[in-house]
C-alpha cells in the first residue's frame, strides 16, 4: 500500500513539474519573441503611436520587470486567471470554459467509436489469424494510418455530404437547441477522428491478443476442454486488454490537442480552433491560456494512464 | 545489403512512387506549365480545360503548376527538420552517454521538456509567437524530433561503451571522436535509419497540417496542405480543387510510410516477426 501511494504521488509530482515547465516556456516565448508583441497586436498604423503601445504593453503585462512578471504570471495561473481577450475584454477563462467541453465531447465520442471498432476488429483478426478479416484489417490499418486526418475527412465530406447528401458538411449546433442536428454535425468529425484511432487500436489488440494466445496457460485451458469462446473472452482478452487500454489512454491525451485539424476542417468550435483563431489575430492572452489548458490535459491524462497501468500491472511500477 | 532492398517488393513500390516526386520537386520550376502565382480573375475555379489541365483555384491560378511547385517547401521542411533532429539528437545522445553525471541528467531532462507537449501543439505555440514560414517550420519540427534520436543514441552509447573492444580502443589511446565514429555510430545505424524515415514522414505530416491551418508555408507560395485548406471552402464550386492535392499528399504519405516499413523489415528483422 505504501509503495502504491509512493508510486501515485510520484506521478502527481511529475505532472506538477511538467505543467510548471510548460507555463514557464509559454511565458518565455512571448517575452523573447522577435519584435514587440504590443506593436504586433496594434498593427503598423496604431503601433506607431507610443501612447497606444505603452497601454498595450501594460495590458499584456510587459511593462513590469521580468521577474515581477514571472511571479504575477504564476499567481494568476494558480487562480486560473489568464487575463482578458485583447479585443473585447471578456475573460479568457470564459472562452476556455465555452470551448473546452466541445473538444472533450468530440474526443470522447471519437475514442468510444474508435475503441469499439478497433477492439472488435482486432479480436477477429487475432482469432482468425491469416484470414480474410485479418488481411483486410491489416492493410486498411496501414493505409488508414498514413493518410492525414484532414484528407480522410475531406473524402468523407465529398462522399457523404456532397454526393449522397446524407449529412451536413460542417458546423455546430448546441445540443439544447436541436439534439438531432447536434448529433448529425458531430457524426462526420467524430468518425474522421475515430478511423485512424480504430486502426491503431485494432493493431494493438491484435498483437497483444496473439501474444497471450501463444502462452502456455491457453494450451492448458484448451486441454481441459474449455469452450473456445470462454478462453478468448474470459482469459485471453482479460490479459490482452491492459496494453490496449494504455494505447487508448495515450490516444485520448493526444486528441485533446490533436483534434485541431479536424476542428478546423469541420468548423467545430472547440478549444484548438480557438487557439488557431487567436494565433491568426494575435490574441496573446487567449493563445497562452489555451496552450496551458491543452498541455495540462495532455500531461494529466498521460500521468493517469501511467497510474492505471501501474495499478493493473504491478510489475511496471 | 543493396540486394536485400532490390528484392523487397514494398521498397520497390515505394521507390517507384517517390522517385518521380523527388525529381519533380527538383526540376519543378522548369516543367510547370503555368506561373503558379499568376492570378487570372476571368478563369476562377474552372475544372480541367485546355489551358489548365487540372483547373484553376479561387484566384484563377493553375492548380497543376501549384501542385508541382508545392512539393518543394514540403520536401525542404522534411529534409531540413530531419537533419536538425538527427544531428541534434545524435550529438546530445552521445554527449549524454559519454559524459554521464550532471551533464547527462541535464540533457535528458531538457529533452523531456519537449515531450510535455503534444507535437502539433508545440509547433502551433512557436508559430503563434514567432511566426510561420519555411525557416521557422524547419527549426521547430527539427527540435520536436530531437528527443527520439537522442534517446536511441544515448542508450546505445551506454551499451556500447562498456564493451571490451571499445574499452580496448580507448586504452590504446584512441580519441573520443574516433571511438564515437568508429565504434558507437556504426552499431546504431539501423535504428537511426529507421528513425530518419519515421521523422521524414512525421515532418511532412506536420508541415502540411500547419499549412492546412494557414500557419505553415506563407502564401502565395504553394504547399499541398495549404491548398487543401484553401480548397475546403470551395468544395461545392470545384470539388476537383480539393481532390488533387489530397490525392498527392495521401499517395506520398503512403509511399513514405511503406518505405519506412521496408527499412524496418530489412534492417531490423526481429521487429518483423513480432508484428
Amino acid at each position: 500500500m505504501r509503495l502504491l501511494l509512493r508510486f501515485v504521488s510520484k506521478n502527481v509530482g511529475v505532472a506538477i513539474v511538467q505543467i510548471f515547465i510548460v507555463a514557464t516556456l509559454v511565458f518565455l516565448l512571448l517575452r523573447f519573441m522577435p519584435g514587440d508583441p504590443a506593436v504586433l497586436v496594434l498593427g503598423t498604423e496604431r503601433g506607431a503611436d507610443p501612447a497606444a503601445v505603452e497601454a498595450m504593453r501594460a495590458t499584456l503585462g510587459l511593462d513590469q520587470p521580468l521577474l515581477t512578471q514571472y511571479f504575477t504570471w504564476f499567481a494568476d495561473i494558480l487562480r486560473l486567471d489568464f487575463g482578458q481577450s485583447l479585443f473585447n475584454n471578456i475573460d479568457v477563462t470564459t472562452y476556455l470554459a465555452e470551448r473546452l467541453p466541445k473538444t472533450l465531447e468530440l474526443a470522447i465520442v471519437a475514442i468510444i467509436i474508435g475503441s469499439i471498432i478497433g477492439i472488435s476488429l482486432g479480436i477477429i483478426a487475432a482469432v482468425k489469424r491469416g484470414g480474410v478479416v485479418d488481411m483486410i484489417v491489416s492493410s486498411i490499418a496501414a493505409a488508414g494510418l498514413s493518410f492525414p486526418v484532414y484528407v480522410t475527412g475531406t473524402v468523407l465530406i465529398l462522399l457523404l455530404s456532397l454526393q449522397l447528401n446524407l449529412l451536413p458538411a460542417s458546423g455546430y449546433t448546441a445540443f439544447s437547441e436541436d439534439p438531432v442536428a447536434h448529433i448529425q454535425k458531430l457524426f462526420l468529425p467524430a468518425i474522421t477522428v475515430a478511423l485512424p484511432l480504430a486502426a491503431s487500436i485494432a493493431r494493438m489488440t491484435r498483437s497483444s491478443m496473439l501474444e497471450v494466445l501463444g502462452k502456455d496457460f491457453v494450451q492448458t485451458l484448451r486441454a481441459k476442454g474449455l469452450a473456445e469462446k470462454m478462453i478468448i473472452f474470459k482469459h485471453v482478452l482479460r490479459n490482452a486488454i491492459i496494453s490496449v487500454i494504455t494505447v487508448i489512454g495515450l490516444e485520448l491525451a493526444n486528441l485533446i490537442g490533436g483534434t485541431v485539424l479536424i476542428e478546423f476542417l469541420f468548423n467545430w468550435p472547440g478549444l484548438s480552433s480557438l487557439l488557431v483563431e487567436s494565433i491568426n489575430n494575435r490574441n496573446y492572452p487567449i493563445i497562452q491560456g489555451s496552450i496551458i489548458v491543452i498541455a495540462a490535459f495532455y500531461i494529466l491524462i498521460n500521468r493517469a494512464v501511467e497510474i492505471i497501468y501501474g495499478l493493473m500491472d504491478p510489475r511496471t511500477r | 545489403m543493396a540486394r536485400k532492398f532490390l528484392h523487397h517488393k514494398t521498397f520497390i513500390v515505394s521507390f517507384i512512387i517517390l522517385l518521380p516526386i523527388l525529381i519533380i520537386a527538383l526540376i519543378g520550376p522548369w516543367i510547370a506549365p503555368n506561373d503558379p502565382l499568376e492570378i487570372d480573375s476571368t478563369n476562377v475555379l474552372k475544372s480541367g480545360t485546355s489551358g489548365h489541365l487540372l483547373g484553376t483555384d479561387e484566384y484563377g491560378r493553375d492548380i497543376l503548376s501549384r501542385l508541382i511547385l508545392g512539393i518543394r517547401p514540403t520536401m525542404l521542411v522534411a529534409i531540413g527538420a530531419t537533419l536538425i533532429a538527427f544531428f541534434g539528437g545524435v550529438g546530445l545522445g552521445v554527449i549524454a552517454g559519454y559524459a554521464r553525471g550532471f551533464t547527462e541528467k541535464m540533457i535528458m531532462r531538457a529533452i523531456d521538456i519537449v515531450l510535455c507537449f503534444p507535437p502539433i501543439l508545440l509547433a502551433l505555440m512557436v508559430v503563434g509567437f514567432w511566426g510561420s514560414g519555411v525557416k521557422n517550420l524547419i527549426l521547430i519540427i527539427g527540435v520536436l524530433y530531437i528527443p527520439r534520436f537522442a534517446r536511441i543514441t544515448h542508450s546505445a552509447t551506454l551499451q556500447v561503451k562498456g564493451l571490451e573492444y571499445v574499452q580496448s580502443e580507448l586504452s590504446l589511446g584512441a580519441s573520443h571522436f574516433r571511438v564515437i565514429t568508429k565504434a558507437i555510430l556504426p552499431n546504431i545505424m539501423s535504428p537511426l535509419i529507421i528513425q530518419i524515415s519515421l521523422t521524414i514522414a512525421a515532418a511532412i505530416l506536420l508541415e502540411s497540417g500547419l499549412s492546412f491551418l494557414g500557419l505553415g508555408v506563407v502564401p502565395p507560395e504553394p504547399s499541398w496542405g495549404q491548398m487543401i485548406g484553401d480548397a475546403r471552402g470551395y468544395i461545392y464550386n470545384n470539388p476537383m480543387y480539393v481532390i488533387w492535392p489530397s490525392l498527392c499528399l495521401g499517395v506520398t504519405m503512403l509511399a513514405i510510410n511503406l518505405m519506412g516499413d521496408s527499412f524496418r523489415d530489412i534492417l531490423d528483422p526481429r521487429l518483423k516477426n513480432k508484428q
